[in-house]
Formats: structure tokens, sequence, C-alpha cells
């Protein structure tokens, strides 16, 4: 590996690049799935390979290859070249990137348990117990359980003298209990996308699967029969991977620098969070603060380094409801008048470019007791997991649909209601936010489905909150 | 270099039923945005998903580093994950067949070897008139080479080897916003006239009036209506969802679901698209819709044998969790051409495209999205104004089933190894429920 990035960092050097850097990932993954009592998939799956990535006249270029030779690093930092040659002849203005520090530092997610140690044995037993609930009522036709574990190997040269290397370690694991009648009713646990977060196989064993797995099973059973969630105003109080979904499309996308400066438009949109609302624009409501933190522990997109070398680091997005930053690289933080960048330049594997993802970023808890946010409700209903979800292309207008809902009146919880939909404007419905339960109901939501870029990257991020309140929200069942 | 590949992983899975999808492929892209260039890359890579089976016993691996020490590494890995498994309950039967393919149909050497330059020329003009005439635009330009080869130990050996070339591109004026495609294995683009399209339909889109939510007839332009006719399939004409009563298809076949104007195939021999399954199995065309009514659904080896329906050859490398895709779904066209149904209309909204569409109800497909990059008003068959853009919340079967219209002018876009082929269609009672600020 050594002679390779030093290979690549020494051509980039002769050849006078502005900048240049390489990645090579060693990952191993592995899938399993269950489906009732059938594995549908049991893969063990290694990549390796590497990324250059080269600034030339103000240009970019990037190559990846995962034939792993050195005469193939040669032919790759050429190429990459070549195709910065060609980007330098239709920019705007010649690419500079922020200063930033050369380091030589190893980083590791911190683990107790190795995932990729645990037996495969073990992890089928799980799931077949976990199926095995979920399929005692024949009102349930489809139990779905599955886990996985990733360990990301990275190297990290630069032409600034930087060597980075980081082991980066994922593990996930979750069910669906899928009931169907006269409707097709969906129960997931511990979430319908939050399943993985940056930890060991400890991860696992907290969600304590097979303790949850009668409650899913009878929950998405009633949902079958549960009247419809009514069509009016209410106020909402959402948690879980719902509000995590919620912070990821209305506020996480919506702060990132790229897209803000029109770099996405031709896939994933642009953002209404222009950059002359900066420390000015009313995000949310005075409780509303959104904060980015690449150190969170167990966060899927904590790392020691981005991908542009930048160190880890915590940062408002929204401070007192009130837009205060965006998710930068090295390339844009200066147009906002950032010296360094934040350090949000990530790419999904070593054939991908690194562009400005979306970070950890949680809603900070309020005050509130949770108990108390539903006693001082008097119409409302509280919403879990997400089951549908659609955004506009300034990430304004969006729709989403739960997988349960229970009515409040007069400040007690009546009834579960089936198929909630609520919809609104973003900066309307963060500025109804007006109660966020304290750091005891604190938790963290991973995304591992996020996608952006062209081409298109899929990445993971965590989103933590507790639950939280929003007032008047139109809300409609399907 | 590949049959080398092939040969090895068979010498190391010796003694087991083994089935290899080897996949090499070759990618460019060109990405602008403000005029410029913002991303430009290239990747190579070769990978094998590989099956073994033994004892009635399964297991999948990738294998990406190919020496002999490498790949002996990963199988013993996998044999060791495999000696502790119980039997499965489904096992898919090593595919035979006859018929050999080795197609080269959709592969032009020129477009495999497109240069970062050559891509460049390619938007140079464009990126040019949009700064002289204080536009911005985006897109991208891209070219791809993908070898797909899938194989058996028993001796299938099916190759497809195909080119692609995609251009996008989205012009915007004062927050006006209008988008053109086009998708070719050769680079026979007329990238001229795909700019003129987007820059007239950003011109029609400035100064939109905001109209209210709710049903309108729609003429749905191809490049929207992909977004959504793709659910259906792996929603609807899918085997799997249909056996377990998640489709709409479900106790429905030979019903009238849809206008008799609606025929649907899924047909690999009218587009650029893999003639094989990732079994290897030969794909056929298979009417889904005929006149309206349901005919049949896709399927795999699995779900061949849960709904004793034939096996079609929409397999995508068993056993998984979702079921048959449809590759190569196809609307046919009807007669007029999409000019010829505005001017037949008297009052519709014309959507160009869609934006994060995502089911809510699976079984009806019912859709929620947004419309962007230009949304207008058709009246006394003329585009009079553009719109705000609107959220829609609809069943697709129900829309089906209000088509009024469909063109005889389509467009073919293509993803990996599917594509699908989609026309204008005029639907009425078209439901947006919600608007934006734009």
């Amino acid at each position: 590996m050594n002679d390779m990035l030093k290979r690549a960092v020494e051509i980039m050097k002769f050849k006078r690049v502005d900048f240049g850097d390489i990645r090579i990932i060693d990952e191993q993954q592995q899938n399993i799935n269950v489906k009732n009592t059938e594995i549908t998939e049991l893969k063990n799956d290694t990549t390796l390979g590497f990324g250059v990535r080269v600034l030339y006249s103000g240009g970019w270029g990037f190559a990846s290859s995962n034939k792993m030779t050195l005469p193939e690093v040669e032919r790759v930092v050429e190429l990459a070249i070549d195709i910065a040659k060609a980007s330098s002849n239709l920019v705007n203005s010649k690419v500079r990137l922020s200063k930033e520090e050369s380091y030589t530092d190893v980083w590791k997610t911190p683990c107790l348990i190795d995932p990729f140690s645990v037996s495969v044995e073990k992890k089928l037993e799980t799931l077949f117990s976990v199926n095995n609930i979920l399929l005692k009522n024949p009102k349930i036709k489809t139990a779905n359980s599955k886990m996985s574990f990733i360990k990301t190997h990275k190297y990290y040269a630069s032409t600034e003298n930087s060597f980075i290397e980081q082991v980066l370690i994922y593990s996930g694991a979750g069910y669906n209990a899928v009931a169907i009648g006269d409707d097709v009713q969906v129960r997931s646990y511990p979430g319908a996308h939050a399943f993985m977060l940056s930890m060991g196989y400890e991860y696992v064993d907290s969600l304590k699967l097979v303790e949850n797995a009668e409650r899913v099973r009878e929950e998405a059973i009633a949902l079958l029969t549960a009247p419809l969630c009514p069509s009016d105003d209410r106020d909402l109080i959402i948690y879980g991977d719902q509000l995590a979904l919620q912070i990821h499309e209305s506020c996480g996308h919506a702060s990132e620098l790229d897209r803000v400066l029109g770099y996405e438009e031709s896939y994933a949109g642009s953002s209404f969070l222009t950059t002359d609302k900066l420390g000015k624009f009313r995000y949310g409501s005075d409780i509303v603060n959104l904060v980015a933190d690449t150190t969170l522990p167990g966060g899927l997109a904590t790392c020691g380094y981005d991908d542009d070398g930048v160190k880890a680091q915590r940062w408002h997005i929204v401070k007192n409801g009130i837009l205060s930053g965006y998710m930068t690289n090295r390339e844009f933080c200066n147009r906002i008048g950032d010296k360094k960048s934040m350090g949000a330049n990530r790419a999904d594997s070593y054939h991908s470019i690194p562009i400005i993802r979306i970070t950890n970023l949680g809603l900070m808890p309020g005050e509130w007791e949770y108990d108390d946010i539903i006693k001082s409700t008097k119409k409302g209903v509280i919403l879990e997991n997400n089951r549908s979800w659609s955004i506009d292309q300034k990430r304004l207008n969006f729709q989403f649909g739960c997988e349960i809902g229970w009515l409040i009146e007069n400040g007690k919880i009546k009834k579960m209601v089936k198929n909630p939909v609520y919809q609104g404007i973003t900066h309307k419905f963060w500025g109804s936010c007006d109660a966020i339960a304290n750091e005891k109901y604190w938790k963290l939501y991973g995304v591992s489905n996020c996608g952006k870029g062209q081409p298109g990257q899929i990445f993971k991020m965590t989103h933590a909150s507790s639950p939280a309140r929003f007032k008047n929200v139109k809300i409609f069942g399907r | 270099m590949n049959n080398t590949i092939i040969e090895k992983i068979f010498k190391h899975t010796k003694g087991f039923d083994t089935h290899i999808i080897l996949n090499s492929t070759k990618g460019s892209l060109t990405r602008f945005g403000d005029n410029e260039i913002s991303q430009n890359v290239s990747t190579s890579e070769t990978r094998a998903d590989v099956r073994i089976i033994r004892d009635g016993k399964i297991v999948k691996f990738i294998i990406s580093r190919f020496s002999d020490d490498d790949i002996k590494i990963v199988v013993k890995k996998a044999v060791e994950t495999l000696n502790v498994l119980k039997k499965a309950p489904f096992i898919p039967e090593p595919t035979r067949t006859e018929v050999k393919i080795d197609s080269k149909r959709y592969y032009d050497e020129k477009t495999a070897n497109m240069s970062p330059s050559e891509r460049a020329y390619c938007i140079k003009d464009i990126l040019k008139f949009c700064k002289k005439t204080q536009r911005l635009s985006y897109g991208i330009v891209s070219n791809s080479e993908d070898e797909v080869v899938v194989a058996n130990n028993i001796g299938l050996y099916q190759r497809y080897k195909a080119t692609k070339i995609n251009y996008e591109i989205i012009v915007n004026k004062n927050n006006a916003y209008g988008k053109a495609v086009g998708y070719s294995y050769k680079n026979d683009i007329n990238f001229n006239s795909i700019n003129e399209i987007a820059v007239k339909k950003s011109d029609m889109a400035c100064s939109p009036v905001e109209i209210k939510p709710g049903r309108y007839t729609v003429i749905i332009e191809p490049l929207a209506f992909v977004e959504v006719f793709s659910f259906f399939s792996y929603l609807g004409f899918n085997a799997l969802a249909y056996y377990e009563n998640r489709s709409f298809a479900s106790g429905n076949l030979g019903k009238k679901l849809f206008s008799e104007k609606v025929n649907v195939i899924d047909d690999p021999f009218d587009m650029p698209v893999m003639p094989f399954d990732l079994e290897g199995m030969p794909r056929e065309r298979v009417v889904l819709v005929e006149n309206g009514v349901l005919k049949n659904v896709v399927t795999d080896k699995k779900t061949s044998k849960l709904t004793g329906l034939p096996y079609t050859g929409n397999s995508i490398f068993e056993p998984n969790s979702h079921g048959a895709i449809s590759l190569s779904l196809s609307m046919l066209p009807g007669k007029k051409t999409s000019d010829e149904i505005i001017a037949d209309t008297d009052r519709a909204l014309l959507v160009t495209d869609f934006h994060y569409t995502n089911p809510l109800k699976p079984k009806s497909l019912e859709i929620t999205g947004m419309t962007r990059n230009g949304t207008y008003l058709v009246e006394n068959g003329k585009i009079k104004k553009a719109v705000k853009n609107m959220r829609f919340t609809q069943s697709m079967v129900e829309a089906l089933n209000n088509v009024e219209d469909i063109s005889s002018d389509r467009k073919t876009l293509s993803e990996w190894i599917a594509s699908i082929s989609v026309p204008t269609v005029k639907i009425k009672n078209f439901n947006f429920s919600s608007g934006t600020e734009f």
C-alpha cells in the first residue's frame, strides 16, 4: 500500500499539480437477510481499490481503478491529470483550496466487539429467533430481518504531505413485520431506515432484537384494523427515525454548500438556504439547535478526518433558530468567507470523488419531560418511523408518511391510527417547534442510504434527536 | 482476461454448483454547474459476484482481486460459512439453455473511448451561450463501456458488451428552469437540439403563476413519466409482489384495470438492454398489459415455482428478497405526436419532470413527488403560461385507467442492465395535493 501511495504522490508532485491526493480503500462487508424461514442473502464482500484526485491549473480530475499495481497507479495518475486539464479549460475561475495542516495520524472507530469475529451461526440464530416470533400470528405474512457489517480500511496521502490511516467500523441489525389483510401494514424495528451505527457488535446486542419482536408483531397486526388518521391541522409529536429523516431532508441536504451554490442542481436540486441568509434567516423557533458533529461517538459520519484530510469537528447549522452554518469542504468554504473547511467532504468508495455530504446532524435536546409534552397537547398525533418521503428540489415542500400514529386528545393518548401523512414548508414547520424532550430521550438514528451526486453515491450519517412537538401541522390519512 | 478469471474461480470452487456474474465496467462522467465543469471523473472496475451451492446449502460472495491466492482466501471463507448453514428451502437450479448469447449489438468503440476533451467539447457551446445570455446551465455528459458475463460450471456462458452515452442539461434563467436529455449507445446525440429544448423550456417557465391544488388533466412528458412508470417494474409486475399480495396485479390477472389505450410489454428486443438475465437465461418478450387488460407478470426461477407461471428470464441473481424485475419496460406508442396531444387539449397542466417520487401505498402504486424543470398551463391547444411547482399524490393504477391519450413519440432511458421506453401521456383527474414557493 505504502509503495502505491508514495508513487502516486511522487508523480503528482513531479507533474506540479496544484493539489493531489490518493485514497486506497480496503473494505470488508457482510450482509445477512432472512425472509420468513429462508436466508435470502448471505454475502461476504471484499473490495480493494484506489482513487486519485488532482487539481491542475484550477480544474479537477479524478480517476480510479481496482488493479493494485504500480504501473496501474502511474496510468491512473496520468489519466486524472489529463481529465483535470480538460476541466481547467471550462472553469469560471481557478479552484483554490482552503489551507489545511498536514497530518500523519491513525484513527480507528472505538469498538468493543469486532463484528467480523462473531460467528455467522450466532447472527443467524438471532435473526431466525426474531422471525419465529414475528410469524407466530398468521396475519404476519412476511418477516424480514437483517444484519450488515462493514469494516473500511482507508489510507490517504496528499501532495501536502498528509498521511492518514483510518479504520471505520459499522454494525447494523433490524427487522420488519408485514401484515396483510385488506390493507398492507408494516412495522419496523429499530427504525424503517435506522438500523446501523458506527460501533462494533455491541450495538447489535444493545438493540434487544428478540425482546422487541412481539411488540412489533402486535402493532403491525393492530394497524390492519386501526382507524385511518384523521385529516386536519394538529400538533405533531415526532420521534424515532421519522424525526431523523425530517432533519436529514429539510436541514441536512438544505445546508450542503455545494448544493446551495448550484453544483448539485443537475440531479438532487439546490437549496432555499442561500448564502445571503447566513446569520440572519429564521430557520426555526428559538429552541431549535441543529448541530453537525463528525466527532459524535457512534455516528455513521464519525471519523478522524474527512476525504479532504480535514480533522473532524462540531459546529452549528442552526443556532437558536437562526441559520448559522453550512456543510463545507476545502473547495467551497471560502465562498461564505470561511478560511477553513468544516470537514464534510466524503466519498462512498474508492471509485467515487469526494463531495460535500451531510455529516452527523442532531437536534439538540430541550428541557421537557416527554410525558409533559403529551399532557400539554390538546389535539395532536404522535408519529413514529418513516414510511414514505419526498421533498422538493429546494427543500421547502415536504411530505412524509409514517408507519404508525397515536391520537392525543386533551393531554391523553387515545388510540392508534394508521397511514398518517403530514406535509409542510420547511422553515414554517421548524418555526412551529415549541417543545423538545430533554437529553434523557436523546438517541442516535442512522441513515445508511443517502443518495447524492453524479455518478450516484450512497452514504451514511446519523441524526440524533429527542421527541419534538410541532404546532398545527397539516396531517391526513391515506 | 475475463475467461481466465472465470476459469480460476471454477478451479477454486470445484465440487460446488458455481454461478458467476463477472462485470467489467469503464465509465467517465463530466459534470457541469453554473456554466463550468465542476466534476470530471473516470473509473474502471472488474468484479465477480459468485454463488456456490452444495448439499442444499447456498452462499454468495464478491471477488474483486483475482490472483489465485486472493480467490483461494475468499472461497475458503465462503465454504466455512456454507458449512455451518442448514439446508435452504429453495435452491436455484443451475441454468441450462441451448441458446448461447454473445452480444455486441449495442457496442460502439468510439463511444467507449471518448476522451475527457471530447466530452468537454460536447458542452463547450452551451456553457458559452448560457454565460453570454445570463443563463445558468447544469448537467452531465457521460460515456461508459460494460461487459457482463454470466457463467456456470455446467457450460453456461453468456456475454453482453455494450456502450452508453448520456447527456442531461438543465438551463435556468432567473429561477425559471428547463430540462432536456439524450441517451444512446453510440455518439449520435444531437447536442444542439437538446440544448435548444432546455433553453426554450426555461424561457417558457418564467413568471410562474400559483394555481390551487386539486385534480387536473395532465400531459406528462417522458422524462416525468419514467419517474412514476418505473415503479410498475418492481412493485407491480414483479411476480414476488404478485404472489405475496403486495401488488395491484395480485388476483387481477386477466382483468381490465387500465384504459384500453394502455399496452405495456417487457421487451428486450426493442431497446438497448441485456438479452439475458443475471441467471443467464435468455429473456423473452412478455406482454404485461394488452388494451388495458393485465395479462402477465414477470418471473424469476423462484417465483416461477411459487406461482406456477413460466420463467420469463427476469432474475436478478438468486436468492434475493426483491423478486423478478422487468428490465425493459415499454409502453407502446399511440397515434398522435406529443405536440398534437397538446394541440387537442382544452385545459391541462404540462409536466416536464418529476422530482423525488416515492410510493405511499405500494399496492395501489400511490406515489407522491414534485413537478420540476418546467410546469405549464395548456389552454385551447396552446402552452399559455408557467405555473409554480406542485406536489402530486396519486395512485398510478388509477392514473393509467384515466389515460386519455398516448403519444407516438417515445424516449428510451437506461440504467445499468435495465432500460425503459415511455411516451407522453395525457391523464384526466390527476391529483395535485399541495404547492410550493417557487
